[in-house]
């Protein structure tokens, strides 16, 4: 890998750090609100409430929020190993980072469909949510295009 | 071991171990993903049905005078005023698990007035379970009415308060059903509904239950409410 494509691989995965963190703490929130039967607070914007106690919002018992926040913790794991093992080469790192960065993003384009077109609500913490897990495919893509760069 | 056997591997090789990888990768996460979303769709697509048989409510907690939406004494040195939408499990919850010890403490022996302003954020069964109140209350009923609505709660959306089944509420509470059916007929009481909605987001009251004593808001649990009610008869 040329060092143009190691910094490019590298700051992929620095961004994805505070990407987790981000969404850390939204699906923590929508979590801790969910479990602790507390009303999500919504700042104003959208039905939190509703999308939050709609039967959607979990599967087979599983709050998605749970999902959610598992999701996260796992790519914000990764990312850290792999930041602090930049020096090595982790074959499987990339391949895991897309797979779940992809398959969380298809979620929760599933979980924005039923909010607009299903239940008719928005929750905006799930919107944020929503918008970090596809910036993480985003970085992660990044990442595969920087270490894609022919050796010169 | 990785690394030396990376190192040890043709460029070519590797690029191509990496593409397998990825592609394994994602066929397997998307077939997870698609098995996850078709559970959900098999297990929570249809809306639930409400149940046949109308839920009778228990007694009420105390005899305690009621005018209109106000519970006890409306001239009490505390007023509690609570809003809520009839779709909200928060709000059942309050209705029956908080509100009566707050009203055998506070409110029979006249320390306290409840006022509820019913609202709907939760959709259109909340307006048409909340316009439903107005007409029992024409009849003197908001009190008996708001607890069987409680009782019957379904999930939202979900049918547990379409027009048939607000009507047989009337029935079994033997409301003059021609009167209450005629009054959630007109949809005289739907503009009501969403004029307090207005009001009550422009005031800010954006999550329900909201409970205010004396103006204040205080979290809708037994101890937060006594304790403000306290504070407020006390000052």
């Amino acid at each position: 890998m040329t060092t143009a494509a190691r910094i490019g691989d590298t700051a992929s995965w620095l961004l994805l750090i505070p990407l987790s963190l981000a969404g850390l703490g939204t699906s923590g929130y929508l979590t801790y609100s969910r479990y602790a039967d507390e009303a999500t607070v919504c700042a104003g914007i959208g039905s939190c409430e509703l999308v939050q106690t709609s039967e959607y919002s979990a599967i087979l018992g599983v709050p998605v929020a749970l999902m959610g926040l598992l999701f996260f913790v796992g790519m914000g794991a990764l990312s850290l190993l792999r930041v602090a093992l930049w020096q090595r080469d982790i074959e499987w790192a990339r391949p895991a980072a897309f797979s779940m960065a992809l398959g969380g993003t298809a979620f929760v384009t599933y979980l924005t469909y039923v909010e607009l077109f299903v239940i008719d609500a928005i929750c905006i913490w799930c919107v944020v949510t929503a918008c970090i897990t596809a910036a993480s495919l985003l970085a992660v893509l990044v990442g595969i295009a920087s270490a894609a760069r022919p050796v010169r | 071991m990785n690394k030396r056997r990376s190192k040890g591997r043709p460029h070519r090789q590797r690029a191509a171990s990496q593409k397998g990888l990825y592609i394994f990768g994602a066929l397997v996460t998307l077939m997870a993903v698609g098995a996850v979303i078709g559970v959900a769709i098999a297990t929570s697509g249809g809306s639930d049905s409400p149940p046949e048989a109308v839920v009778v409510p228990t007694a009420r907690p105390t005899d305690v005078s009621q005018q209109g939406r106000v519970l006890g004494n409306p001239d009490a040195p505390v007023a509690i005023v609570e809003y809520l939408d009839f779709q909200c499990p928060f709000c059942q919850r309050a209705a029956e698990q908080v509100m009566p010890a707050i009203e055998e403490t506070f409110i029979a022996p006249g320390i306290a007035s409840l006022e509820i302003r019913p609202i709907a954020i939760l959709g259109d069964e909340s307006v048409q379970a909340a316009a439903g109140t107005e007409c029992a209350k024409e009849r003197g009923q908001f009190w008996a009415y708001h607890d069987i609505v409680y009782a019957n709660q379904g999930s939202e959306r979900g049918g547990a308060f379409s027009d048939d089944r607000l009507k047989e509420f009337a029935e079994e509470l033997n409301l003059d059903t021609g009167a209450f059916n005629s009054c959630l007929d007109s949809g005289r009481h739907t503009e009501t509904v969403e004029a307090a909605t207005s009001a009550a987001l422009a005031d800010g009251i954006s999550v329900t239950p909201t409970v205010l004593v004396n103006g204040q808001v205080v979290d809708a649990t037994i101890e937060a409410i006594s304790a403000a009610i306290q504070q407020a008869a006390g000052s």
